[in-house]
């Protein structure tokens, strides 16, 4: 009697807790990767970019794409994404997300009408990037096959993390820096921006992986400074560099400073990079001293220098300082004379160390800022000269 | 029962729904401060503690029941109970039952009607109690280290993205805002010491006693600090209190090298432990406390009527989410009076008719 109670109970166990209420199965998901939003005179026009199973598992290829693009119209993000099963047999599945793609329209708009959706979905993880297109729409952007990685959107990805690393004038900003500098005072956003170059109606078809030097192409250019939700312009590459430099995400990157004699350039490689913001009070006015500590190496000489000698790589030491300090100083000049938009967070670190002056300025915080007096110091250190002391030359230089 | 025991029922059972919710109203009101009322909070309880034992000396081996029968008198006394065991452990059951299809409808099985979740778990949990509060106890050597080891994982986890300077500033808008917080924290969950109490009857010595609630209030204190701290430096003073379950929110945004990813798994199976404690618990008080209130010797036959009471009352006790906050607003003033201000004079009563006994 007593078994057959246990046994009866086991079966009502299992027949509940398998969990299958509301189960996927793989094969009943769109694992979409990336996601395009793109403002129509309807409302959005949401374009999926949805792994193809069959194709992308295949190492040799069975000739079809790797990947397929959707793309809907409605007046709200959310409807666009469930019409699409209109289209497709399955279910658009965000929780593998690489990357969102907003064009420029609607970042002179406003950008979070169109990014709620996606801040409040419970299966979208906030760990994917978020670019706007410069030229052209999201939905082109996303239709370009890429030649390296199989999935476009991937290789969107990986290009713009891996040039975050190596080359600095681009952000890798992903949802979840958004959704914290949306709600903090005295920063705000800034959002990478990406080209389309080349002929995008070929880059479509299959001859953008059939030839070595595909037709189309997409290229990071220039970071967004944004004010509130919208976007106020675009800083260019030395600018973006310096954003970078500021708020001390340089992991990498390279640098060009004229010789000493004016006779051609080398190119200093960073390898590494420490920012410290101080925020100050100066006669009762904020100011801020933001001091970088570079380790760098000699990456490519053109100049006719003899790097064996202490004094010439004292002086070349300084003339990469003098130049890195003035990239710095031009780039904050120019976000807080042209855009006056605290995207370095200069703000926060006030609101952190003088909250009682903070709440003073933070009404005006914006005036504040574009007067404000930021000092730039830049404590440069040349570490080695890579394999070659002087370059290849006959005779010595004098 | 030992001390070891009774501490890691109440860790786990205070741990409950506060692991999940409570940084998210805590740096709501206290801002980047939001650790501070915990340590003042946790430091409060320790006071607390001698009232407890005091209590505990008096109760003497006696149930609740019992005990308040004696010192207030045969009808103030059920009359007392009826009224704490509907405000204090069945109002946490029906609202942590709640709070449960509430996170498994918004963030994990969000098409699985909340009431197939709260039978099951009821079920489970009726199962349990008939074979009794010890074993319950018992159990927790296991569960205990599993949801120990992996909160330790998730604040480890939690490290990679850490901004420290986001605590500060610190005491921004003054004390208020923290003073505010410490005493959402004494209400919940520190309050609940006097839960403790209901298992009086299982510990041997007063020695236990003291010994479970000094360690349980320092390991609740600690392990919401860290968390609370974790969740600040991770996430800044503003998302939080946008996220009502902002230390999964912050368990999602882990991503250390591209692969070490999706922590929030961690924090789920830790919730559904503690979870499952704190209503345990709190089911084992009702049902042993109506058992007393009704002078029955057995608790077994309230708890499949207690539970099916359960299921259509935590589906009615809100109609929509937004009530929470408004709940979590009044919380503190209810439980400070039943769990605080009531056994600190049930302790003078009960040392004022003591007296001429011991005489």
């Amino acid at each position: 009697m007593k078994k057959t109670g246990i046994f009866t109970m086991l079966i009502i166990m299992a027949l509940s807790i398998t969990g299958c209420w509301s189960r996927k199965e793989l094969n009943e998901l769109a694992v979409t990767i990336g996601l395009g939003i793109d403002k129509t005179e309807q409302g959005y026009r949401i374009t999926t970019q949805v792994v193809a199973p069959r194709q992308a598992g295949s190492s040799s290829g069975t000739g079809s794409p790797p990947a397929l693009v959707m793309s809907t119209e409605e007046k709200t993000v959310m409807e666009a994404l469930r019409k699409m099963t209109t289209k497709l047999p399955r279910k658009i599945y965000l929780s593998h997300l690489s990357i969102l793609l907003i064009d420029e329209a609607i970042a002179r708009e406003g950008v979070l009408n169109a990014l709620d959706f996606l801040f409040r979905d419970h299966e979208v993880r906030p760990n994917f990037d978020v670019v706007i297109v410069r030229n052209g729409s999201a939905h082109d952007a996303l239709s370009i096959l890429t030649p390296l990685e199989q999935m476009p959107a991937r290789d969107m990805f990986d290009s713009l993390n891996e040039s975050e690393k190596v080359w600095a004038p681009t952000a890798a900003v992903t949802l979840l820096d958004l959704m914290k500098w949306f709600n903090t005072e005295g920063q705000q956003a800034v959002i990478t921006g990406l080209n389309l170059v080349g002929d995008v109606e070929k880059g479509k078809g299959k001859d953008n992986i059939a030839v070595l030097d595909s037709p189309a192409k997409f290229e990071y250019s220039g970071i967004g400074v944004m004010k509130d939700q919208i976007l106020v312009g675009w800083l260019n590459d030395s600018d973006s560099k310096a954003y970078n430099y500021v708020t001390g995400k340089v992991k990498s990157t390279v640098g060009k400073v004229e010789c000493p004699d004016k006779e051609g350039q080398y190119v200093m490689e960073l390898v590494h990079s420490e920012t410290k913001i101080k925020p100050l009070i100066r006669n009762g006015e904020p100011a801020a001293s933001v001091e970088i500590a570079v380790e760098a190496n000699i990456a490519e000489v053109e100049c006719k220098l003899n790097l064996n000698d202490r004094k010439v790589l004292e002086q070349v030491r300084e003339l990469a300082a003098q130049k890195t300090k003035e990239l710095i100083d031009h780039g904050i000049k120019e976000v807080q004379h042209r855009y006056a938009s605290d995207i370095f967070g200069f703000g926060q670190k006030f609101h952190q160390k003088y909250p009682k002056e903070w709440k003073k300025w933070r009404n005006e915080w914006r005036r504040y800022f574009s007067k404000m007096d930021v000092e730039v110091i830049v404590k440069y250190e040349i570490k080695g000269r890579g394999r070659i002391v002087n370059p290849i030359q006959k005779g010595l230089v004098e | 029962m030992t001390s070891r025991e009774l501490c890691m029922l109440l860790t786990l059972s205070y741990w409950g729904s506060a692991l999940l919710g409570l940084p998210s109203v805590l740096i709501g009101v206290s801002g980047s401060d939001a650790w501070l009322p915990i340590l003042l909070g946790t430091g409060f309880q320790f006071l607390l503690i001698p009232v407890f034992t005091g209590i505990f000396k008096q109760m003497n081996g006696n149930t609740v029941g019992q005990y308040l029968n004696r010192i207030l008198g045969r009808w103030i006394g059920k009359g007392l109970l009826a009224v704490y065991l509907f405000f204090v452990p069945f109002q946490i059951l029906v609202l942590t039952l709640r709070s449960l299809g509430d996170f498994t409808s918004t963030d994990l099985y969000i098409e699985t009607p909340p009431a197939a979740i709260y039978i099951i778990i009821l079920f489970a949990m009726v199962y349990c109690l008939h074979k009794g509060i010890s074993a319950v106890a018992k159990s927790t050597e296991i569960t205990f280290p599993i949801a120990g080891l992996l909160l330790v994982v998730l604040l480890l986890s939690l490290l990679h993205g850490a901004e420290w300077n986001r605590l500060l500033p610190f005491l921004d808008n003054g004390a208020g805002p923290v003073l505010h917080g410490t005493t959402m924290f004494i209400g919940y969950p520190n309050s609940e010491i006097a839960l403790s109490l209901f298992l009086a009857p299982f510990i041997q010595s007063k020695q236990t006693y003291r010994k479970a609630l000094w360690q349980s209030s320092i390991l609740t204190g600690l392990g919401l600090l860290f968390l609370t701290i974790m969740v600040t430096v991770v996430l800044g003073e503003n998302l939080p209190p946008n996220i009502p379950y902002a230390s999964q929110f912050a368990a999602k945004t882990v991503t250390v090298g591209g692969f070490y990813e999706r922590i929030e798994t961690a924090v789920t199976v830790i919730w559904f432990i503690v979870m499952f404690y704190r209503m345990i618990f709190t089911f084992y008080i009702c049902a042993h406390g109506l058992a007393d209130l009704f002078g029955l010797k057995q608790h077994f036959a309230f708890l499949i009527p207690l539970a099916l009471l359960c299921i259509p009352l935590a589906m009615l006790v809100w109609d929509n989410p937004s009530v929470t906050a408004e709940i979590t607003a009044v919380w503190p003033t209810g439980v400070i009076f039943f769990n605080i201000l009531l056994p600190l004079s049930w302790l003078i009563l009960g040392k004022i008719k003591g007296r001429p006994v011991s005489k």
